[in-house]
């Protein structure tokens, strides 16, 4: 069973598909989109990525400039957004995150909308992620007190270091999905405190290798792994700092 | 071989800055290199061109963007720290995902609020906001040890030669008072 917190150090909760289009993408989707959400998510901004590529023609190379819009509609208190744009949705959840059981059917029927609209041949890739923010109110901290994953220094080095940042990939499932686990040191949001991001994205990477109908089944997989993978990371005595509800 | 190499920005980082970059920087891969500094997407890219496809270099930049709102206002929010204190961090950011274009603003006031409620004065960012309401508002909150009337009169100072003049590019989301400490 789950542990409960009440203080979660959950800062972000995204959930992503990219899609493999069924359709040919047209700018009147994101509209249609919108109008089957706007109760829910009445703000809406626009993002434009620029973009630039490079391509070999005879005599040289030939350069494009583009850019590609990205919708965003936001919840009223702004803590909830639905980003979207060709072949992409994108959930994410800000603090306070509420639970899993509210956020999973969020996420699905937000899915359920686009397909409706959109009509994605299959999913190119998914990815659940939860971005932890942990404070601890000291000035330096031995992180094996606090984490169970950790830069590892040899021994004829300093063992006293600043800023840092450790990534792993864990391939799951015949390497069809893949953990990226990341704990880096980031800045404190309070005075004489440090803090660290512990970032579990659970990733589907090979396209087109979950069908549209799973898509709860690998949600709940991905869901299990991110809080596995939170919890082994972790101490007791960093446990203790989120407050954990008995 | 041929080889492209693209930087749209070169980004000059101190050691520390540079180890916070893996919120800024996706390596994956590819030859391709993804930088997201301030929401935007800076790119460095490195592709030999007999190899690649733009349509290729398109997937991978998609693939690979940032789509974390935390990531991707974290840069701004660190940058506004080095002026102001931040009274409520996660009622601004959520404002902030909103009005990022109040970020250039955010960092000219601060010269000018000292040169004229001097250097030592301690500037804040306060959010007023009321969902139900509709209402939403950052205030830069000047605190001040100064009297009520000595600094009523500076801050119309500030009107005048500043805040008027940026008014317009507020989108009226945006005001400052002065506070006693």
């Amino acid at each position: 069973m789950s542990r409960k917190y009440s203080r979660p150090p959950i800062v972000e909760a995204l959930c992503e598909f990219q899609f493999v289009p069924g359709q040919p993408w047209d700018m009147t989707i994101v509209g249609l989109f919108y109008e089957k959400i706007k109760e829910e998510f009445p703000e809406k901004q626009q993002q434009t990525r620029f973009e630039i590529g490079f391509r070999k023609k005879e005599g040289g190379v030939k350069q494009k400039v583009g850019s590609s819009p990205r919708m965003q509609f936001l919840s009223k208190d702004k803590t909830i957004l639905v980003q979207t744009g060709p072949d992409l949705l994108v959930i994410n959840h800000l603090r306070p995150y509420p639970t899993w059981h509210k956020f999973c059917p969020m996420i699905l029927r937000n899915l359920k909308q686009y397909q409706k609209i959109a009509c994605p041949k299959s999913f190119k890739r998914i990815g659940l992620r939860y971005i932890n923010k942990i404070e601890i109110a000291e000035k330096s901290v031995e992180l094996i007190d606090y984490f169970n994953y950790y830069p590892f220094l040899p021994e004829k080095l300093p063992q006293i270091h600043e800023a840092f940042n450790v990534r792993v990939e864990i391939p799951f499932v015949e390497g069809r999905d893949r953990l990226l686990l990341t704990l880096a040191s980031t800045p404190s949001e309070k005075p004489d405190s440090i803090a660290f991001v512990l970032d579990l994205d659970y990733v589907m990477v090979s396209p087109e290798k979950v069908e549209i109908e799973k898509i709860e089944e690998w949600i709940e997989k991905a869901h299990t792994e991110i809080e596995n993978g939170f919890e082994v990371c972790i101490t007791e005595k960093c446990r203790d700092l989120f407050g954990e509800k008995k | 071989m041929p080889v492209a190499e693209i930087e749209s920005k070169q980004i000059d980082a101190s050691s520390s800055e540079y180890h916070r970059l893996p919120f800024l920087v996706d390596r994956f891969i590819s030859q391709l290199e993804v930088q997201h500094l301030l929401g935007y997407h800076l790119r460095r890219i490195s592709v030999p061109i007999e190899d690649v496809e733009m349509s290729q270099i398109e997937e991978e930049l998609e693939e690979k963007e940032e789509k974390s709102i935390f990531f991707s206002s974290q840069r701004g929010i660190e940058l506004l720290k080095k002026y102001y204190v931040i009274e409520d961090d996660d009622e601004f950011r959520n404002f902030f995902i909103v009005h990022k274009e109040l970020i250039n603003i955010l960092l000219d006031a601060p010269k000018w609020i000292k040169k004229i409620f001097g250097e030592s004065v301690r500037i804040h960012l306060r959010v007023h906001a009321d969902p139900e309401e509709d209402y939403e508002e950052l205030f830069i909150v000047i605190k001040t040890s100064l009297k009520p009337e000595e600094a009523l009169n500076r801050l119309n100072v500030l009107d005048e030669e500043w805040f008027i003049k940026v008014i317009d590019r507020t989108g009226g989301y945006l005001n400052i008072t002065e506070e006693a400490i």
